[in-house]
């Protein structure tokens, strides 16, 4: 039990494991074995069902049949001994008269079913007899059955068992079966009445040709008994005689009248029964049941082939039917994790009224969500870009303060036309850093900014360095991004020309490369080694002590918000050579203040 | 996936298609009864084979079988019997049942025919065989042996036997000896008869060149040279010959020895007038066999030899003793007269 439990468990459990088209599949071809099963053995009782009530009706149709010409026949033979009794023993008188012509007469008038007719005493001397007129030598027909049983009922009519005639000398040495009709008559002789023994003996034959015909057609057959079992009739009567086959005439014999089911012979039989009227013999149908379904039998190999015709005919739909149903579905399943894969997945929609409306459903889903990221991006991007535009926004405090410091000690030391240039030099600087808030600016705006802040610079770090300009003719009026030029050139200051002792340079190149706007700032300091190099434009936290505040990787990114990923800064530096910082932009000759989308080229 | 598909449903359609054709091709040719088969049986008298026939024709019926019944003609000689076997072999015959005439003169040519065609004997062997569907001739011969010695031992506790201080005289017919059969009787009768009656004088009753024919010499015989004798006729020739000879002595002999005769008579065979002769007292008693079953029995022997190519075990045969008394009684009314 618990095996089978377990086993039971594994089951569903690999049942659940498969996907929805096995699923599906198997359970409908399940369900499909045990009705075609279930349906199929409805049938087949229905059919034997049937096939025993025909069977029934045309064996109880045919015995009806037999048994009216049976009747019929036994009753033919009653009239002729009603016939020879009292149109010819009652109108003679035995002591002078002779009986044989009437006997003769009424003898050939039925010969055909008759084998004698014969007319004894009591004592059984015989008085008449056709066609034979001599008893053999020694009988007594006293101790016959026929005889005895007419005696002892005299008013009856009498019919005796099926038997050999052992009556009369015959020299045709033919021997005849016959069943004999006996009855007690009186005869009259010498005018006295006595009592005698009527005698006709039927021709088997003549019951043996009621049935002979019915029993050459269909599967089964009829047999006649006496009301005691004994058989009058068979088709196989010889086999039986002679031992080589059995009937089961002495139970039949103990049925009522109607269908009865019987095993004999280790062979299931349907039988019918029907008691003959006067006599009280027994007409019996029998039919295997085997011959009943013999039929089917002959056909069970296109019944197999119909029963996996259409087993696989239902696997088959069940598959297709399967396959519609899953099919949108995975195409739906398929659909929804391209999701998370592609910027503009498509989603399935078809199948089912179902299915199309989950797919309409999910694609309006994500249209939604792919809205609510693209805001959720646009404001993350907003946000950074006025960080940005804050950071840039801001001038380090040192910075200001060591400028006018400066200033103050250029005043100071009476220098007034150093402290005017300077004070001039950060006013424009200012005015470009603000611009009247705007971000975009004219290259040539961002290069004067740069020359401001390098004036201011080389008055601070006294000409420690020289900065020089290289512009090429017509760049000024492209359109740029602010405060991009100034942070290099503060780094190449700050980093390349603090520890220079007058010798420092500082290289400030605009010019078209291309389709591209290329500013390089390039110093001849002691360079950047090299392993810091590639995290110069990524690194999130580079502490900052000194200069604007504003770092490369600012710059880098503001040029990529407003200008996209092809654009930006590249640095290349060679340790105690100096150090190149190209900013890459596209060539605009307007651009509005979000940047994108109205590029000119 | 698509063309496992297209595959399958092509596969249905074919079983369908086939399915179509099982059911509405006509319907098949019932295969042909089995067959033919030749019976070839020796006779000397007509309708001496009645039983059996009768026999072969229900289980042709039964078995659905188709049979050629040849003639022998009356008093055959073996080499008739040997010609018609070849025709019949010649004529495509599937299988044989053979009553041989005689067992030694066809046994070696009926052997060697056996090799390419089934043969089935009955009632008689080949050569020192048994036939394959027979009665046990020795037992039947047996019983006919212990019957006569009852008579023979009743007559001698009576007295009243003719010569009844004598060892009793028994005659045997010994004719048609060519026969395995009736030989196989003959010892299983002296046997039993020696057994029971050691000094019983055992005659043999044979013709010679020129003699009567059987009925008259036997009536010859008896009337002229053994008297008195008790006679035993062991095939159902002679018994019809011993019931001839009973009838022909009655004519002119006093009912007494008439009588004698009749009560001393003992035969084989269940013919007709074997029977009738029984039943007019012509004769004391019969051994006969189930002749119908040997006939059936053959029949389904030599189809299932057909089949399997393969002997077959024998059949076993009944036999039993009838009288005048019995003759009547259900068991011997049923296989003495069978129905037509």
């Amino acid at each position: 039990m618990h095996w089978f439990h377990r086993k039971w468990e594994q089951l569903l459990e690999y049942y659940k494991q498969k996907n929805m088209q096995f699923t599906i599949s198997l359970s409908f071809t399940l369900v499909t074995v045990i009705g075609m099963i279930t349906v199929g053995m409805f049938l087949l009782r229905s059919y034997r069902s049937a096939m025993e009530r025909v069977s029934m009706e045309d064996s109880a149709r045919i015995l009806d049949q037999v048994d009216i010409n049976l009747n019929s026949y036994l009753r033919s033979m009653m009239r002729i001994s009603d016939s020879v009794y009292y149109s010819a023993i009652r109108q003679i008188d035995f002591a002078s008269q002779n009986i044989d012509t009437e006997l003769n007469l009424l003898y050939e008038t039925n010969r055909d079913h008759l084998v004698s007719i014969a007319c004894f005493t009591e004592d059984g001397s015989l008085l008449g007899s056709v066609p034979f007129s001599t008893l053999k030598p020694g009988i007594d027909v006293r101790g016959q059955d026929w005889f005895v049983s007419a005696s002892a009922k005299m008013e009856n009519l009498h019919f005796s068992d099926f038997h050999v005639q052992n009556l009369f000398e015959n020299s045709s040495n033919r021997y005849y079966w016959v069943i004999s009709l006996s009855r007690g008559i009186e005869i009259t002789r010498g005018g006295n009445p006595e009592s005698g023994i009527l005698l006709v003996d039927m021709d088997f034959s003549g019951i043996s040709q009621l049935f002979t015909k019915v029993n050459s057609e269909g599967p089964g057959y009829l047999y006649l008994t006496d009301s005691e079992g004994r058989l009058i009739y068979h088709p196989r009567q010889n086999l039986i005689f002679s031992n080589l086959m059995e009937e089961n005439n002495i139970a039949a014999s103990s049925y009522e009248d109607g269908m009865h089911k019987e095993v004999f012979g280790h062979e299931e039989r349907m039988v019918v029964v029907k008691t003959v009227g006067y006599t009280g013999w027994k007409i019996v149908s029998v039919t295997p049941l085997r011959s009943l379904y013999g039929s089917f039998s002959r056909n069970q190999t296109v019944v197999v082939i119909i029963f996996f015709l259409a087993l696989a005919a239902m696997i088959f739909i069940n598959q297709l039917i399967s396959v519609a149903v899953v099919k949108p579905l995975q195409r739906l399943e398929d659909s929804v994790k391209g999701i998370g894969l592609s910027p503009t997945p498509q989603i399935y929609i078809g199948g089912s009224h179902e299915i199309r409306h989950l797919g309409q459903t999910i694609q309006s889903m994500v249209a939604e969500m792919r809205r609510l990221t693209d805001d959720i991006v646009r404001e993350q991007e907003e946000k950074r870009k006025n960080e940005l535009d804050a950071l840039q926004s801001q001038i380090n405090p040192h910075f200001l303060y060591n400028t006018l410091d400066s200033i103050l000690w250029m005043i100071e030391a009476e220098k007034y036309e150093d402290a005017i240039s300077m004070v001039q030099a950060l006013a424009s600087l200012f005015r470009i850093s603000l611009s009247r808030g705007k971000n975009i600016i004219t290259v040539g705006e961002e290069i004067q900014h740069a020359r401001n802040y390098v004036a201011i610079q080389k008055y601070r770090y006294k000409n420690k360095f020289e900065a020089f300009f290289e512009i090429e003719d017509g760049v000024s009026d492209y359109k740029t991004i602010k405060l991009i030029i100034q942070p290099l050139i503060e780094n190449a200051i700050y980093y390349g020309m603090e520890f220079m002792d007058g010798d420092g340079e500082i290289h400030v190149r605009v010019g078209v490369r291309g389709d591209e706007l290329h500013i390089e700032v390039a110093d001849n300091g002691p360079g950047i080694p090299a392993e810091r190099l590639p995290a110069l434009l990524t690194e999130e936290n580079r502490a900052r002590s000194k200069g604007s505040g504003i770092g490369l990787r600012n710059v880098h990114q503001r040029i990529q918000l407003y200008f996209g990923r092809d654009y930006g800064l590249e640095v290349e530096s060679e340790p105690d050579e100096g150090t190149l910082v190209r900013i890459r932009l596209p060539l605009c000759e307007t651009i509005d203040e979000d940047g994108k989308g109205v590029r000119d080229s | 996936m698509k063309k496992k598909r297209i595959a399958l449903f092509l596969l249905l359609t074919a079983a369908f298609l086939l399915l179509l054709f099982l059911i509405y091709a006509p319907a098949r040719q019932t295969p042909p009864a089995s067959g033919p088969y030749s019976v070839i049986l020796y006779q000397y008298t007509d309708n001496d084979w009645d039983s059996l026939l009768e026999g072969i024709r229900q289980a042709e019926k039964d078995a659905d079988a188709v049979v050629n019944y040849v003639t022998m003609p009356l008093s055959g000689t073996p080499e008739q019997e040997l010609e018609l076997l070849n025709r019949e072999i010649a004529n495509g015959a599937a299988g044989i049942l053979l009553a041989p005439v005689d067992s030694e003169a066809l046994g070696e040519a009926v052997g060697q025919l056996a090799r390419s065609v089934p043969i089935v004997t009955l009632e008689t062997g080949l050569g020192e065989d048994k036939a394959d569907i027979t009665a046990d001739n020795y037992e039947m011969g047996r019983l006919l042996g212990r019957e006569m010695a009852a008579e023979i031992l009743e007559d001698a506790e009576s007295g009243g036997g003719e010569g009844s201080s004598e060892a009793p005289e028994v005659c045997i017919i010994a004719e048609y000896t060519q026969r395995e059969s009736v030989r196989q009787r003959s010892r299983g009768f002296l046997d039993a008869l020696r057994e029971l009656v050691p000094d019983a004088d055992v005659q043999e009753l044979k013709r010679s060149e020129g003699d009567y024919s059987l009925p008259l010499y036997l009536s010859y015989q008896y009337a002229n040279h053994h008297a008195g004798a008790y006679l035993a006729a062991l095939d159902k020739y002679c018994t019809e010959a011993l019931i001839e000879a009973s009838e022909t002595y009655a004519a002119s002999a006093a009912d007494a020895d008439a009588a004698l005769f009749a009560r001393r008579a003992f035969g084989t065979g269940n013919t007709l007038r074997t029977v009738s002769g029984l039943d007019t007292g012509a004769i004391r008693g019969l051994v006969y066999q189930n002749e119908f079953n040997i006939g059936y029995q053959g029949l389904l022997t030599l189809m299932e030899k057909d089949r399997s190519r393969a002997n077959v075990p024998e059949a076993e045969i009944d036999y039993y003793y009838v009288t005048r008394d019995t003759l009547y009684e259900p068991e011997n009314q049923r296989l003495l007269f069978p129905l037509t």
